[in-house]
């Protein structure tokens, strides 16, 4: 070949390449934007089942980095009960039903409301009479045994129809709480799969009447205890009442109590020091999230609302049937109440973690949309925050993602350090589940004693379907299930 | 080309139903607090067995969804790749500033008005009737482009 030749070929190459410039630069142009969605699409894909300690990346918080983690050498979930030797103090069976979308537990929903006293052990019998997607029992607020969380495809395998399951958990801690499925759980609790539970004082005061306030919106309308509306109990002029509301909504509910002052006397289980009275102020309940109410009944009666859409009279209606102004503020639990000693030293914490909510656009499984991002990463490929038993742990949570996030830890109750920079001043606030709105910061610390791997995800169970949930893992602990598989444990 | 102008017409009616859609929820709102409703954070937050607010459920799942999610995101991001290869004047331009009114009025300015200030959604609904005037826009030239004369007839 003469060099000529070459020159002509080059020429026509270029002019091959001119002609065709504009298809070749549109198609470049096309794969420019599809190829990067392609590829984000893709690595977004879950895999059939899982294992979520081996999800998203390890996190140490500033802490010592365990080697042998995840070799193998742990302790599995599945062993860590309670004593398995001990006979049971209350025993329950609960049996799920699902017809038409709605589910009963015993035959109603709310379900049965559970009762147990301090140092009982609880032993509870998961029946799923004709649930198809299996379902399982999380004890909301309850620092139970990792194995006993209820958490399908992290603590156990969901209970798939006609099985049954046994949970044991010693009730260490009076309170209020309740239980509710965690396997599909955006559509198992909304649909009714849950109950209440109380576990009372060794000695509680026989002079106080207790009242129950399960809160729960149905593809019907919102329900108190089941009922629509305003619903009456008899009280005596005088007499003190333990008003314990639970919400189990996904959104925050406001509480506002008209013909009497009130205390706020426990919050997620945990009682308040030296609780104030409260005149012209109304409570956000957050979804998950347990108050006690202390109240005198007066000679007119009171009546507390709860979101404009049901309220409980406790003897007459002082407002006389209509629903009562809301006051304009929010009690602010960081400064209610007085201080007290938490039992352990928060200012050189063990290990420090950021939980920084956010929203981006991207894929979720395959799926595009607007997700919500932990630490600007979106799930599965979130953080796996590491601790070790007997850690002093702090976790910064922001929230910039433009909506509210009421944030659940499972396993655990944690304190409210500062708000914003606004350290805490009144009682210990302890909290399971922290209504954390758009644009605040929140400094929480707890103490690392319960081993396991421990689910730390937003209760509006929706957002948490959509990718707002992260995980605790201890050091020395090893899976026992996989997300997915044989019993297609969904746990969101 | 015509696919060009095809889906340029597309958005520009799809911003129509968007208006239509978004007056016909908030009328519909109206109604459910007058027959005794309560709209709080359970309730916009809701995805699924929704308290019902009447016909305007569907309202909502359109503005909110299937059109402003969805299909306008959709048409606009096909419209960009469609101006790469239909040899519109100007089309690219065109197309590539619809898809990021698009952006501004599905992220930007929602944020903006969630973050800093409601007012944000005045550009919201102001950024709506700009983006339909460009889509009609666009159409227009796509078709005045397929009319000049010595423009072979084109397959896009």
């Amino acid at each position: 070949m003469t060099p000529s030749s070459h020159g002509d070929l080059r020429a026509r190459t270029w002019a091959f390449v001119r002609a065709r410039r504009r298809p070749l630069l549109a198609v470049a142009a096309t794969l420019a934007i599809l190829l990067p969605l392609g590829w984000m699409r893709q690595s977004s894909l879950l895999p059939d089942s899982y294992d979520v300690a081996e999800m998203g990346y390890v996190d140490w918080g500033g802490g010592p980095v365990d080697q042998h983690h995840g070799m193998g050498h742990g302790t599995p979930v599945k062993d860590l009960v309670a004593d398995p030797d001990r006979p049971a103090d209350v025993r329950e069976t609960l049996t799920v039903r699902v017809d038409d979308d709605h589910y009963t537990v015993n035959g109603t929903s709310p379900g049965p409301t559970l009762e147990a006293t301090v140092g009982d052990l609880v032993e509870v019998t998961l029946v799923n009479d004709n649930v198809d997607d299996g379902i399982t029992l999380h004890w909301h607020g309850v620092d139970v045994p990792n194995a006993e969380d209820g958490v399908a495809g992290v603590t156990q395998d969901a209970v798939l129809e006609g099985e049954e399951h046994v949970y044991r958990f010693v009730a260490e801690d009076a309170g209020t709480y309740w239980y509710h499925s965690h396997q599909v759980s955006h559509e198992q609790v909304r649909r009714g799969l849950l109950g209440a539970l109380v576990i009372h004082p060794a000695e509680a005061d026989p002079g106080t009447q207790e009242e129950l306030a399960v809160l729960h919106r149905y593809a019907e309308g919102a329900t108190l205890n089941g009922e629509k509306g305003t619903t009456t109990v008899d009280a005596e002029t005088g007499q003190s009442v333990r008003l314990r509301v639970v919400n189990t909504d996904n959104g925050l509910a406001t509480l506002w109590v008209t013909g009497a002052p009130y205390r706020v006397l426990a919050v997620d289980g945990r009682e308040v020091n030296g609780p104030g009275e409260i005149d012209d102020r109304k409570y956000g309940l957050p979804a998950g999230g347990r108050v006690d109410l202390g109240l005198v009944v007066p000679e007119g009666g009171v009546r507390v609302d709860f979101g404009g859409s049901t309220a409980l009279v406790l003897g007459a209606d002082p407002s006389g049937g209509d629903v009562p102004r809301a006051p304009k503020e929010y009690v602010d639990l960081l400064s209610y109440g007085e201080p007290a000693e938490i039992g352990f030293d928060t200012g050189s914490p063990d290990r420090r973690f950021d939980y920084r909510i956010g929203k981006r656009p991207g894929f979720l499984d395959g799926r595009p949309g607007m997700w919500w991002s932990i630490n600007g990463h979106l799930f599965p490929d979130i953080p796996m925050y590491m601790v070790t038993e007997g850690d002093v742990v702090v976790f910064e949570i922001h929230n910039g993602s433009g909506d509210n996030h009421p944030m659940h830890l499972h396993g655990h109750h944690a304190v409210v350090l500062s708000r914003d920079g606004e350290p805490a001043t009144g009682s210990p606030w302890w909290v399971d589940s922290l209504e954390v709105k758009n644009g605040e910061t929140y400094e929480i610390a707890f103490l690392a004693d319960n081993p396991g791997i421990w689910m730390d995800h937003c209760h509006n169970l929706v957002h948490a379907a959509e990718g707002l949930v992260a995980h605790l893992m201890y050091t020395g602990v090893e899976s026992s299930f996989r997300v997915g598989g044989r019993s297609n444990n969904s746990p969101e | 080309m015509k696919a060009y102008r095809i889906l340029a017409i597309t958005i520009a009616v799809l911003v129509v139903v968007q208006a239509g859609a978004i007056a016909w929820g908030f009328f519909g709102v109206t109604n459910f607090i007058n027959d005794g409703g309560v709209i709080d954070e359970e309730f916009l937050d809701c995805k699924e067995d929704c308290e019902s607010i009447g016909s305007a459920d569907a309202a909502f799942a359109i503005h909110m969804f299937f059109n402003g999610l969805i299909l306008i995101p959709l048409c606009s991001l096909v419209l960009l790749i469609v101006s790469f290869f239909a040899k519109v004047p100007k089309g690219i331009t065109l197309a590539a500033t619809i898809f990021v009114l698009v952006v501004l009025q599905v992220l930007v300015l929602p944020a903006l008005s969630r973050e800093v200030g409601s007012g944000f959604g005045a550009l919201h609904g102001i950024n709506a009737l700009v983006l339909m005037g460009i889509a009609i826009m666009a159409a227009q030239r796509a078709a005045a482009a397929m009319r000049a004369p010595g423009t072979a007839p084109a397959a896009v």
